[in-house]
């Protein structure tokens, strides 16, 4: 690893000597707060040297010795301009300031979303700021990150009341969720009622939904990397708001002027609100924390410790507890070797956790995984037409999947630990982004990653080497027959896997205002989230890969067309994808996963592939500004029996995911009316999630059993709703520090019971068999107040 | 006891759920596939704290299967040819057909360990299936409380048993109040309370306006049976799907697939043919 680095560095030596022009570097930031801006363009004014900055605010620009002048642009914000006369290479750091408040007594303005970035070959990207997605009507008026992203085209979820979300046809655990860098293993609160992100802690995020660059390994399906705010180092600034459900509070300001600063945020529900009846002892609610403090020791290095702690907890008093959630931190240290070259190290810990207390059962029951994850990422600013990236990743892994202990003396239940698992999960990558002609741009990287899958525990040896098998006689699959136990010793690997995971994309602009871009991706999963139900629950449990089970290996072609319309007040999105997934597992019929030690023995590998076509058409400027997004798709899986006999699980036949959608219609648009009024509003179409019905029904022991057809042969009634919103913002005084304002906001506004399932059983009274509708929300008013001083 | 721990998990995290929604039934159209034989052979042979009966009288049952919806009268089989045979001995044991769509013997002769194979013919198919006498466990008390349960204001009747350490047991247990139009089934293993004194309980809960709770006076039968772990497999399957209503966190539901094999090729048929040990116990309520 060590000899790799060597080369990496090396051959950015041999690039930073054969250059004779000269670098502009610096850091753009926030006049208001000194957040750092992500994004900004920076540029020399009518030459074609130009380059945005990165997460980090940072930005290297190299041209030849001349006079410019320097402009920095960014979406919402003022234009700033500096003259230059570069003899050297230099550092020019700038604030920019937002528009809207500069010119808040003037004119209204409403956000402006921003334009297509027709020129990176990146694509198949969303990036959203917090702003945007504040503007998105809610439920329960709560903004909420993972509803906003599900608006995008090739995002949708399992419905209301399930947590996480699916991209392009794939499963909620094949999204990659970063928060400042730390893996988030499960992103909602209360079922999906809410994420896991806190509006006002978070800066801004990016969706990955093909494409992905090479600085990202672990998922086959997106990557959503979602950042936290630095924390205003101007001033002491105080954020908040309270809503029907849930309140938050988020503090920030500077601890050194300019060179520390910190964010505390903190967000609640309250306990009762979800009960039907006031006088239960029942409670279902959660909280969570977000902190992060920075300090600039100097102009080449700044810290940043970042950390998440949230938990859920559902009380069913005399029967049942539940808590889960996520914790996470992260300390990382930015450095800019020279003007060309910048680096960041970080160091991770993330886990997740939930326990389950059954007091009738008399158990109390824990499972976590958990992970220790080292980063160093590279950015190398090698010329105008060549920028370079390089680093390494590598993350321990602690699995606990199942810890079950009795609670009392009484309790009939004995103490069960399963198998404690390990891994090393490893990633090296190098990219560039290289500008071939003035019209060709070429993004392409080379991502290595291998994954040991530690000993320390014992693994069975079956016959034929079969966990699971054909029973001919029953037609039915069974556990394998456990012939022997080996045990791995702690310094063993189990099993090891290696990938080579290259990505490519590449832009061609047909002119000024539009291009085609192309794009390729393979990319591994070493990690699997088993679950056999149809929504995503807390309770499920991760699974590395191993000896029985394989990584999950994804290819995906994308082509796009992108076009900016009318000097950039419409953008218009059109991208196509086909996406394969290897040794994907499936599970067989009556499978059990929760705490089952031997989870091979209830799966089996097949294989999955999706393919649509996406449109977005997106309005930039003016009062109205929003989106319309259509996505028309397909996502199947087979899973044949391969070595275990039999034809497989559906009899072998390709069937559709239960995150197969058809059509998925979103609809977005804020008003703003005047200075005092903005509206919005949604409006979200989705074809019904596959389901399996019956298609017949006998008796036995004295009951109507149904006879269910094939997997996912059936779907539900279609989704659909409106949501809208009205935001009142009072006068403002112009030297109140005080801000305030109200939103309004209805969710599901024709009360449409949407069904989150259909269920089938006999009525114990009567005994005929009925169909079952449960639907989570109808109609949901909410008023909530924000204030910010 | 895995059922123990899964299924109050996942139906309840539905119950998390339930605190914003709201269920209703609809109309749903489903696609109907043609009718198919339904095997339930289950000889069950009644063993109490004295030993075990003869187990001489046994009864097969064999209907078809109907659309979901269908009210009506289920369609029983008759003309079918039914027997059994002692694997070891090569006994038979044939069934008489009663016209009505039952058939029944005077005559079978149960073995504990043994394995039993039951043969139909009928329309031109043969069907074949075995299973084996489980050895069975005896309920050793019952009693009541309002303490315990899910509801702690509700009666619960306790019964305890205690679960035999040197194998795997597998168990169902139907509970059936009399009057009520159906029964409460349920099934668990010793997986995580091997050898332990079990006590478990029966709560019937309020929350379904069609169903009473339990009362003083209420007679209520538990079967209690010592099964296979492939049938307990089947049960399970069978009883989750047949319970869990409104709850988005199922699993998929998939086609019941019984062990009666079409040997002519055909489609299989759908119930079980089972052979087990039954302790059966009456209980009033007080």
């Amino acid at each position: 690893m060590k000899n790799i680095f060597l080369v990496v560095l090396s051959f950015f030596s041999v690039l930073v000597y054969s250059q004779e022009n000269f670098a502009i570097s610096g850091t753009i930031t926030d006049a208001n707060n000194g957040e750092t801006v992500y994004g900004a363009s920076v540029y020399l004014e009518g030459t074609t040297y130009g380059v945005t900055t990165n997460t980090y605010g940072f930005y290297s620009l190299t041209a030849p010795a001349g006079t410019y002048n320097v402009v920095i642009s960014y979406i919402g914000y003022e234009m700033v301009s500096k003259e230059i006369n570069l003899t050297q290479d230099m550092k020019l750091s700038f604030e920019i300031t937002e528009e809207s408040m500069a010119l808040d007594e003037v004119v209204v303005t409403a956000e402006e979303t921003e334009a297509t970035d027709i020129r990176t070959p990146q694509m198949s990207v969303a990036t959203l700021k917090t702003e945007t997605i504040k503007k998105i009507p809610v439920v329960l008026g709560e903004v909420d990150i993972i509803k906003s992203i599900q608006l995008l085209p090739g995002v949708s979820n399992g419905g209301e009341g399930s947590g996480g979300f699916n991209v392009r046809g794939g499963a909620a655990d094949q999204n990659l969720v970063l928060l400042d860098e730390a893996i988030i293993y499960n992103t909602s609160h209360l079922f999906g009622f809410f994420s896991v992100f806190n509006a006002d802690a978070i800066k801004d995020l990016e969706l990955y939904k093909g494409s992905i660059p090479a600085q990202f390994g672990g998922r086959v399906s997106s990557v959503l990397d979602v950042r936290q705010k630095d924390g205003n180092n101007k001033n002491f600034d105080v954020t908040g708001g309270i809503g029907v459900v849930s309140s938050r509070l988020a503090l920030e300001g500077p601890i050194a002027k300019d060179k520390s600063s910190f964010l505390l945020a903190g967000r609640g529900s309250y306990a009762h609100l979800f009960l039907k009846l006031a006088d239960e002892p029942n409670s279902a609610y959660f909280y969570d924390v977000n902190g992060k403090v920075n300090y600039q020791i100097n102009d080449r290095n700044k810290l940043y410790l970042s950390g998440y702690y949230g938990r859920d907890v559902l009380k069913i008093d005399g029967i049942f507890e539940n808590n889960y959630g996520n914790i996470s931190a992260n300390l990382r240290w930015n450095h800019v070797f020279n003007d060309k070259l910048f680096s960041n190290t970080s160091l991770i810990y993330s886990k997740y956790d939930f326990q389950v207390i059954i007091d009738f059962n008399e158990l109390d029951w824990v499972a976590a995984i958990d992970n220790y994850n080292f980063k160093y990422d590279l950015k190398y600013y090698a010329s105008q037409n060549l920028k370079l990236n390089a680093g390494v990743s590598s993350i321990y892994y602690k699995f606990n999947p199942g810890e079950v202990k009795p609670t009392s003396e009484t309790s009939p239940i004995n103490y069960l630990k399963l198998d404690q698992k390990k891994a090393l999960e490893t990633g090296i990558y190098v990219s560039a982004e290289h500008k071939i002609t003035d019209k060709l741009t070429a993004l392409y990287g080379l991502r290595y990653s291998f994954f040991n899958r530690l000993g320390g525990q014992y693994l069975n040896n079956y016959a034929n080497g079969l966990p699971v098998v054909y029973n001919e006689d029953l037609g039915v699959y069974e556990e394998g027959e456990v012939i022997s136990e080996t045990y791995y010793d702690d310094g063993d690997v189990i099993e090891s896997y290696g990938n080579f995971e290259p990505r490519v994309g590449l832009s061609y602009q047909l002119n000024d205002d539009s291009s085609i871009k192309l794009g390729y991706s393979r990319t591994a999963q070493y990690l699997h989230l088993l679950s056999n139900t149809s929504a995503v629950t807390p309770v499920d449990v991760w699974s590395p890969s191993g000896k029985f089970i394989k990584p999950q290996l994804s290819d995906q072609f994308s082509a796009g067309y992108f076009k900016n319309i009318n000097n950039n007040k419409y953008s218009l999105e059109v991208e196509t994808f086909y996406k394969t997934v290897d040794n994907r597992i499936d599970y067989v019929d009556g499978s059990v996963l929760i705490g089952t030690n031997t989870i091979e023995t209830e799966i089996l590998t097949g294989e999955s592939r999706a393919y649509g076509l996406e449109v977005l058409l997106k309005k930039n400027k003016g009062n109205l500004t929003g989106w319309i997004a259509y996505t028309l798709s397909k996502s199947e899986q087979r899973t044949p029996g391969g070595a275990a006999g039999g034809l497989g699980i559906n009899d072998g036949e390709w069937y559709n995911t239960s995150y197969d959608r058809t059509h998925d219609i979103s609809v977005t648009g804020s008003y703003s009316l005047n200075k005092k009024w903005s509206l919005g509003a949604n409006l979200i179409f989705q074809t019904g999630r596959p389901v399996t019905y019956p298609n017949g029904q006998y008796e036995y022991e004295g009951i109507s059993i149904a006879n269910y057809a094939g997997r996912n042969e059936n779907r539900l009634p279609a989704y659909h709703r409106i949501d809208v919103s009205a935001t009142y913002t009072p006068n403002k005084k112009p030297d109140a520090r005080w801000k305030g304002e109200w939103v309004f906001s209805i969710y599901n506004l024709y009360n449409r019971y949407n069904a989150a399932s259909i269920t089938f059983s006999q009525n114990q009274a009567t005994g005929a068999n009925e169909a079952i509708r449960t639907s989570i929300f109808g109609i949901v008013p909410s008023v909530t107040y924000n204030f910010n001083f | 006891m895995k059922k123990y721990m899964i299924k109050p998990l996942l139906v309840i995290m539905g119950i998390g759920l339930f605190f914003t929604s709201c269920t209703d039934v609809v109309d749903v159209d489903l696609t109907t596939e043609e009718p198919n034989l339904v095997i339930e052979a289950s000889l069950d042979w009644e063993i109490n704290d004295t030993g075990a009966t003869t187990g001489n009288e046994q009864t097969v049952k064999l209907s078809m299967s109907s659309p979901y919806f269908s009210q009506d009268q289920v369609e029983m089989v008759t003309g079918a040819t039914v027997k059994v045979v002692n694997n070891a001995t090569g006994e038979e044991y044939p069934f008489t057909d009663q016209n009505n769509g039952y058939y029944t013997t005077f005559s079978f002769e149960p073995l504990v360990n043994q394995s039993f194979t039951l043969y139909v013919e009928y329309d031109g198919e043969s069907y074949e299936a075995t299973d084996t006498f489980e050895e069975g466990t005896v309920i050793s008390n019952v009693d009541q409380s309002t303490e315990g349960g899910f509801d702690t204001d509700l009666t619960e009747i306790n019964y305890y048993f205690q679960d035999d350490a040197t194998r795997d047991n597998f168990y169902f247990v139907k509970f059936y109040r009399d009057g009520d139009l159906l029964n409460s089934i349920e099934t668990f293993s010793d997986e995580f309370i091997n050898g332990n004194l079990i006590n478990n309980f029966y709560e019937l809960d309020d929350d379904d306006d069609d169903i009473e709770p339990l009362k003083p006076g209420d007679v209520v039968d538990i079967n209690f049976y010592s099964i296979t772990e492939p049938y307990y497999n089947y049960m399970n399957i069978l009883i989750y799907q047949a319970e869990e209503v409104g709850n988005p966190f199922s699993t998929v539901p998939v086609g019941l697939q019984g062990n009666c094999k079409n040997v002519s090729g055909g489609k299989d048929a759908y119930g079980y043919f089972r052979t087990t040990q039954v302790n059966q116990v009456t209980y009033t309520v007080q």
